[in-house]
């Protein structure tokens, strides 16, 4: 009768002094691996020029079809993305979008916490998906190459 | 019949067709580059190459002709070697630059390695640094994405017929460019950026660019000239890209500068969006629902009070023909009043008449495809580059390719000029004289169709006794030619198997254009040219839906199809459950006197603008001052419409559904496209909601309600549906029959010839220049004049003046004039101008904003005015 009690106290005690694997979210955040993918961020050059040149490889690719691309180009012809629109409400971060893009202009940061009060504001404009992230987010994969 | 082996494939094929078409018939593919089946094979690529028994080595097959009994194989491991050694040499200095190229996803460069397998070049890659022509409107070369094919340069020449574009430079430094090496000028159709394999050339307005994968094409009919060419509208999010073509059309996948780069009207940022309604001396938007009700309650007040006849309505040739009977129907049902009328009144209604008199028609005899088996061609007071470019193509190609004998008589140079055998610079408005003078050496030279005349007509020898009496030396003297130039025009038309006469605007809008047109017929008579294929009589004119306009029955005298009023009355009252109206009903002339005398209370126009488009412009914008009452319904503000107290937005043929008449009455059917902007509607629902407001609605739902109304009360539409019209569409004429009882039971009559006094002007020292007006290379009615693209090429409506007048006021390019004559004024800049002959200048009536009718008195389309340098 108190055999089992005693065997299941045993197992509590030993949870209670081994070390703790509850993390106190959000103050501590779990580190999440170099190719997470998380929210989109568009790379821009040295200079501060997106690179994204609007071929909308990525918006046909994208399973979800949750990427808007308004496409203009430049008195030289160069093109841009007058408009970039990510609806993260319908994103399923399956990376193909990234995979796809021949200018290594959109890639995925390891942001995951993307909760928001609406649906409207998880679609992400151009400005806000070429701010870059904090940088604990910031992905690893350059660096993994 | 040639009978071949391809690939262990029994083909048959017609003599003289090459191995790549009897292959592509046969479902067999053969990889080809510089092929393009508008053009003669350029034979460059060397990609299409075949093998073929008992030839030593391999033939390209895009020009080699199919003959009894080859045996061909088109993929063999010899060949796939050769072929892919062809596209590594283009890979070569190839930049790849596929994400960003205009032509990635639709680019046969692509397409060729994908399907071949070829994953890249061992050939180190040495791609030409080169940036894209600058200074090029609305096209852009770059020669870094060529491949010299040649398709862009054999399609200006061939097909266009401009030869804008040569190859300069062998190897490396092979490119594009044009004949001047100069920024290009040109027809601007945009057949080279069609015709290029890859990027090359581009559509330079193609700027908010999209992928040629996220387009959805909508197929639909230019409505800009009376050719109706047929083309496929490229849109996404609710916007026009560009316009591209299918080859598998009535006008073979060309089109021109309007087709091809006008379309962008409808995005225009002046387009109507709401309704207006005059306050206090300004247009101000309202809602539909107010609008409607104060346009039906204003009618209904002024019915009321002085009767239907007080009620004009001015329709256009921008409608659909559903538009058009739901206008006329409007007036004839729901206000009870003939008085529907149009622009057709000053040009094609003249020709109508004319055409029904001597021929029983009410348009082309002939459809557009047949003048390339014609003989010889007449091409009178029409410049096909300026109406209907359409038309001129085809005229180019019979003279070239089918070695036709193309006349050309105008008062100014034309586009045709260098296609055509014999020239004729003739005076100004004397094309009449110039039929009877060809009619008067043809029976003297015995070169009529006795038989013909004989058999099939009447009249003819009153007529010939007219024209006895008509001199040689008047006829010489009035249009100028000399008589030599006369007597072999004669012999070219008369000696002709088949002759095919082609008369336009100059003909057409002038005040004498019934008499010129029949002359012109009674010419076509004489040669037998008539109710026989590839031969005819062709009016055009430029205005989009004319004919249809017309077919509608938008006109006092005919109910649409042409019938009248005393023999059709009780059809139209069964099927439109009312009465009509018994009164005759008033002509646009008659409009404008009832404005003056105030017997004319109320104008309705629909899609009309006759401040800009009627040439008795002057005296209609005072008469319409006096009107009480004016509504509008068009796609912008125009002229007009901006003394409207009702003005109606309406939607615009990217946005609608309907039908449209082509000059050879080819019935085609409009898909849209886009959603009408703001509240815009078409133009058919707009008449029915002032109808429902006025207590009598048509019954109309949609624009299939309306043509399924037309199918019961048109003879020549009945049976049609609007299925049948997918693709091409369908001809169908017009036949009347009252016709043969006005040409005493044959089916033709010659019409009685008389000659016209030249139109002068008493006050010719103080007004020293004769000034014709006309239609504007580039643009296309008025509408056209709201393109973006269109008006990068003609920003202003410029007037035309000859060098030696131009030397002696010391006017050069660019310089602002002052024209005025006695009806009014106008300025603009100068253009000086081989073309146009000393002592006349021509002033372009597409411009609202210059508004060259105004100058003019009634009905004519010539006048004297003076020039004033502005200062
Ligand atoms: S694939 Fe890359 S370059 Fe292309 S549109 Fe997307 S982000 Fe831009
Ligand atoms: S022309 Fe074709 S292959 Fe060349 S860059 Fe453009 S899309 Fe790519
Ligand atoms: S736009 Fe037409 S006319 Fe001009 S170069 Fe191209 S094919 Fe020739
Ligand atoms: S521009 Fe295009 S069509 Fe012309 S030669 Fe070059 S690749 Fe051929
Ligand atoms: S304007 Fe006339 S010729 Fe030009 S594309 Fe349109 S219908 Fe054809
Ligand atoms: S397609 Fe035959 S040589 Fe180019």
């Amino acid at each position: 009768m108190i055999i089992p009690l005693l065997k299941g106290l045993k197992l509590t005690l030993k949870y209670f002094f081994s070390k703790k694997i509850t993390l106190r979210y959000p103050e501590e955040k779990w580190p999440v691996a170099p190719r997470w993918r998380g929210r989109h961020v568009l790379t821009v050059y040295p200079t501060g020029k997106i690179r994204c040149v609007a071929c909308m490889l990525c918006a046909t690719v994208c399973p979800a079809e949750c990427i808007k691309i308004v496409a203009a180009a430049e008195p030289d012809n160069r093109k841009y993305p007058e408009s970039y629109e990510l609806d993260l409400g319908r994103c399923i971060f399956c990376g193909h979008c990234v995979d796809v893009c021949p200018r290594q202009a959109i890639e995925m940061s390891t942001v995951y916490e993307l909760s928001e009060y609406s649906r409207e504001s998880l679609i992400l404009d151009k400005e806000t998906l070429m701010k870059p992230p904090a940088e604990r987010y910031v992905s690893e994969k350059r660096k993994a190459g | 019949m040639a009978l071949l082996t391809i690939d262990d494939t029994e083909v048959s094929t017609t003599e003289g067709s090459t191995i790549l078409e009897a292959a592509t018939q046969a479902g067999i593919w053969i990889p080809t580059l510089c092929y393009y089946p508008k053009i003669s094979p350029s034979d460059s690529c060397r990609m299409c190459i075949v093998e073929i028994d008992g030839y030593d080595r391999p033939m390209t097959s895009c020009n080699t002709v199919a003959v009894d009994g080859m045996r061909v194989r088109t993929d063999t491991p010899e060949l796939r070697v050769m072929r892919e050694e062809v596209m590594k040499l283009i890979l070569a200095d190839h930049p790849l630059e596929c994400p960003t190229c205009p032509a990635g996803g639709e680019c046969d460069i692509q397409n060729l390695t994908y399907r071949l397998g070829i994953y890249g070049t061992d050939v180190p890659l040495q791609p030409r640094a080169s940036i894209p022509t600058p200074n090029w409107s609305l096209i852009e070369y770059n020669q870094s994405l060529c491949i010299t094919c040649l398709r862009c340069v054999k399609v200006c020449h061939e097909v266009i017929g401009a030869s804008a574009l040569i190859l300069r430079g062998v190897g490396y430094d092979a490119r594009i460019d044009t004949r001047d090496g100069g920024p290009l000028w040109c027809d601007f159709c945009g057949e080279c950026v069609e015709a290029c394999p890859s990027g090359a050339m581009s559509n330079k307005v193609f700027r908010r660019w999209a992928r040629s994968w996220e387009l959805r094409k909508v197929s639909t009919v230019c409505p800009l000239c009376s050719a109706g060419c047929r083309m496929e509208l490229n849109v996404k999010d609710g916007q026009v890209f560009r316009v591209t073509t299918d080859m598998d059309t009535h006008n073979k996948g060309t089109l021109c500068v309007g087709g091809r780069f006008g379309f962008d009207f409808i995005h225009s940022e002046d387009r109507l969006l709401t309704p207006l309604i005059r306050s206090n001396g300004e247009l101000k938007p309202v809602s539909w629902e107010e609008a409607t009700h104060f346009a039906a309650d204003r009618l209904k007040n002024i019915i009321s009070k002085s009767g239907p006849e007080s009620v004009a309505g001015l329709a256009s040739a921008r409608l659909t023909n559903e538009d058009c009977y739901a206008f006329q129907k409007f007036f004839r049902s729901v206000v009870g009043a003939n008085n529907v009328d149009s622009e057709a009144r000053f040009s094609f209604l003249r020709v109508q008449r004319a055409l029904e008199l001597t021929c029983g028609i009410k348009g082309a005899t002939n459809t557009l495809g047949e003048l390339l088996q014609t003989g010889a061609i007449l091409v009178v007071g029409i410049d096909p580059l300026e109406e209907t470019p359409a038309l001129g193509w085809k005229i180019k190609t019979a003279a070239r390719r089918y070695d036709s004998n193309v006349i050309v008589a105008n008062s100014r140079g034309t586009s045709l000029d260098q296609f055509a055998r014999l020239r004729l610079r003739i005076r100004p408005y004397s094309e009449s004289e110039l039929a009877l003078g060809m009619m008067k050496v043809i029976l003297d030279q015995e070169l009529w169709d006795t038989k013909f005349v004989r058999g099939q007509t009447t009249h003819f020898l009153p007529m010939k006794g007219l024209l006895d009496k008509v001199p040689m030396r008047a006829i010489l003297r009035r249009t100028g030619v000399s008589e030599e130039d006369l007597v072999s025009a004669a012999r070219i038309i008369g000696e002709a198997q088949n002759a095919a006469i082609i008369f336009g605007g100059d003909v057409i809008l002038q005040e004498t254009g019934l008499q010129c047109a029949m002359n012109l017929a009674n010419l076509a008579l004489l040669t037998g040219n008539m109710g026989r294929p590839n031969a005819g009589i062709y009016p055009i004119f430029e205005k989009g839906n004319i004919v249809g306009l017309c077919d509608m029955g938008v006109m006092p005298e005919y109910l649409p199809g042409y019938q009248n009023a005393a023999e059709a009355r009780n059809l139209f009252e069964s099927v439109w459950r009312t009465g009509l109206p018994f009164t005759r009903g008033l002509t646009v002339p008659e409009m404008v006197v009832g404005l003056e005398n105030g017997r004319v209370r109320a104008l309705y126009m629909a899609g009309a603008d006759p401040l800009t488009d009627y040439p008795n412009a002057g005296r209609f914008a005072s008469a319409i001052g006096r009107a009480e009452f004016v509504i509008a319904q068009d796609i912008f503000l125009s002229p007009t419409a901006q003394k409207a107290h009702v003005v109606f937005p309406a939607a615009s043929f990217a946005e609608k559904e309907g039908t449209l008449t082509n000059i050879e009455h080819r019935i085609q059917k409009l898909n849209p496209a886009l959603q009408p902007p703001g509240e815009a509607r078409p133009d058919w629902s707009i008449l029915e909601e002032v109808a429902r407001a006025m207590g009598k609605p048509m019954g109309y739902f949609t624009a299939a309600d309306v043509f399924r109304e037309m199918t019961l009360t048109i003879p020549f539409y009945r049976g049609l549906r609007r299925r049948d019209l997918e693709g091409d569409g369908r001809l169908a004429h017009p036949f009347t029959d009252t016709g043969d009882r006005l040409r005493g039971g044959k089916p033709y009559a010659f019409a009685p010839v008389r000659t016209s006094e030249s139109p002068t002007d008493p006050d010719s020292t103080e007004y020293p220049f004769e000034m014709i007006v006309g239609r504007e290379m580039f643009h296309f009615g008025s509408t056209s004049t709201r393109s973006a693209n269109l008006r990068l090429l003609t920003p202003r409506g410029e007037l035309e003046i000859s060098p030696e007048d131009a030397d002696f006021l010391g006017l050069a390019d660019g310089d602002e004039v002052t024209v005025s004559s006695r009806g009014g004024s106008f300025s603009a800049p100068v253009k000086v101008s081989a073309t146009i002959p000393k002592g006349i200048v021509f002033a372009p009536t597409n411009f609202p904003d210059m508004g060259a009718y105004r100058l003019l008195q009634e009905n004519t389309t010539v006048c004297n005015v003076k020039l004033v340098r502005r200062t």
